[in-house]
């Protein structure tokens, strides 16, 4: 990895950028908005969602957990590059901070995964009759579901040490890799097995009316996943730098 | 440039030749807990052959990542580990030695006892060569996957099972393949894609896991 | 756009389909609280470690 290192720019700005403190600071002004104009953007989305947007011809009312269950899934698969791209910072320019937003990254992508799954077989009992299909769409979030628990044990595993943050981020990285690769083969064989395809997940094409909620609660979603890293970053920081100055200093101050 | 390679070929294919027992066991297990599927589910022949593609893939997929383990596991112990890590040769091609001893010793063996597999579950008669096509094209990618996930957990003490979470999902692809190659030719389709996939699979493994591994190896071996 | 139901009541009925709706809405919305609050409550955990790491070492006469 040195050849990549020696490259690296050392631009004040980039590794004021890697500066923990620097992060909880900056955070910390934006949280209130963001998490205000998360707040706003869901609201807003599901309010419209559940109540104004008009039913599906086929599905009725219950396509409306798709407001739920299409921003949870763009989350959870966005989640893990996130968190794999985190893991590369990490490893080629060596930064702490970049390795605390992985870790944070992966409990939140778990979870957003295991949300999409749950929404999805609440969603597929009055849709098509069943609770769980093992069609494309489906396993391969189950397979990413797999992916982020296998990251997290292993980050359990090593304690948090320098070496299982590395562990960690290059099996992110092989995960990212393995994306497509999966993606791609379960695509291939769904379609195998079922050679007359009715595309039991995809979304119905879709009337403004119906799509324009989704936009909202897709954006929503996005500024609450920021939120959610924000929080579990800025937490694993005090965690890991209680012994310095700032830290303390913030402690005595009576801040939170 | 190749002198990693065979070294640690022949000398990982030794330390197996002293360990005869335990390298036997992933072998033994395959055809044991194969036995368990009529058990468990049906004796009828009909039946059996539906499911006998899938079932033989799965055990044998079971079967490398119960020995993918084991792969580093004695080196890191008796410290002959970290020698190859400080040794100023490419890591690459010393851990592709090891893989290769790996499989010789593993994959080669389930691939070659599947046919007897394939008559215990009912196996159709068009499904034994791609059986062992598929399989001899898809534990090696097994082996060469599992390895990364093995260097990764190398120096953690209860390893083995994490390793199986790890790797499992990126094993997927390869037993969606494998076992789509015997269904295919089964079903009477040409199974030379499925099969050609794998290869690719092979292919790409074989260039970059090594380095994966290495990489893991080196970053994560040392606290 | 109006409001899609007649009334309040019609809202959480859904024509049959609300059981599912509102369990995915409420599941969603835990998991989302969890995701703000788990955090939140594990920075107040490391901000009173660090008090009390102050705190001792303090209380004999001056910090480290």
């Amino acid at each position: 990895m040195n050849w990549l290192t020696n490259w690296s720019p050392s631009w004040q700005w980039f590794h004021r950028l890697g500066s923990p403190r620097w992060f909880y600071q900056t955070t910390g002004r934006w949280l209130p908005w963001l998490s205000l104009l998360a707040l706003a953007l869901l609201s807003t989305g599901l309010v419209w969602g559940l109540g104004f947007a008009p039913q599906d011809a086929k599905q009725g009312n219950s396509f409306r957990i798709i407001y739920l269950h299409v921003p949870a899934s763009f989350l959870a698969l966005a989640g893990y590059y996130i968190m794999a791209i985190a893991g590369a910072i990490g490893l080629i320019w060596k930064m702490k901070l970049s390795y605390m937003v992985m870790k944070s990254a992966a409990p939140i992508g778990a979870v957003l995964t295991f949300l999409a799954l749950f929404t999805g077989a609440i969603w597929g009992k009055p849709t098509w009759g069943t609770y769980w299909v093992w069609d494309a769409r489906v396993t391969s979030m189950l397979i990413l579901l797999f992916l982020y628990l296998g990251v997290l044990a292993l980050q359990y595993a090593f304690h948090s040490n320098e070496a299982g943050n590395r562990a960690s981020a290059i099996l992110a990285l092989v995960g990212t890799v393995n994306i497509p690769i999966i993606y791609k083969s379960v695509d291939w064989w769904y379609t195998l097995h079922q050679p007359a395809t009715i595309k039991l997940t995809s979304a119905p094409s879709m009337h403004p009316d119906m799509f324009q909620p989704l936009l909202v609660m897709i954006l929503g979603f996005y500024c609450f996943y920021t939120v959610a890293l924000f929080l579990f970053t800025r937490a694993e920081i005090l965690r890991r730098e209680r012994n310095s100055t700032w830290v303390k200093e913030l402690v005595m101050g009576g801040q939170h | 440039m190749s002198s990693g390679f065979s070294d640690y070929l022949r000398r990982d294919l030794l330390l197996a030749l002293r360990r005869r027992g335990e390298a036997a066991s992933p072998l033994v297990f395959f055809i044991m807990v194969s036995t368990l599927v009529p058990l468990g589910i049906t004796p009828e022949s009909a039946r059996l052959a539906e499911i006998a593609p899938g079932i033989i893939w799965v055990m044998a997929l079971l079967a490398t990542l119960l020995s993918t383990d084991g792969l580093f596991a004695s080196d890191y112990q008796d410290g002959s580990l970290e020698q190859l890590l400080i040794s100023p040769q490419m890591l690459a091609m010393p851990l592709l030695g090891k893989i290769t001893a790996h499989w010789m010793v593993t994959g080669l063996p389930l691939t070659l006892a599947s046919p007897i597999l394939g008559v215990m579950l009912s196996l159709p008669d068009e499904g034994y060569l791609p059986m062992v096509a598929s399989l001899a094209l898809g534990t090696g990618c097994l082996s060469l996957i599992g390895a990364v996930g093995a260097a990764l957990t190398v120096s953690l003490r209860k390893g083995g099972l994490l390793l199986s979470l790890l790797v499992m999902p990126l094993y997927m692809p390869v037993i969606i393949f494998g076992s789509a190659t015997v269904q295919s030719a089964i079903d009477g389709f040409a199974w030379s894609g499925p099969l050609a996939i794998l290869g690719a699979m092979l292919a790409a493994a074989i260039a970059l896991c090594p380095l994966a591994a290495a990489g893991g190896l080196r970053l994560t071996s040392i606290n | 756009m109006s409001f899609q139901f007649e009334n309040l009541g019609q809202l959480l009925v859904m024509d049959g389909h609300g059981p599912f709706v509102w369990t995915a809405v409420l599941v969603s919305l835990a998991v989302m609280f969890w995701l703000i609050f788990k955090p939140l409550a594990d920075s107040k955990a490391a901000q009173k470690n660090v008090a009390r790491d102050i705190a001792r070492l303090t209380n004999s006469n001056g910090e480290a």
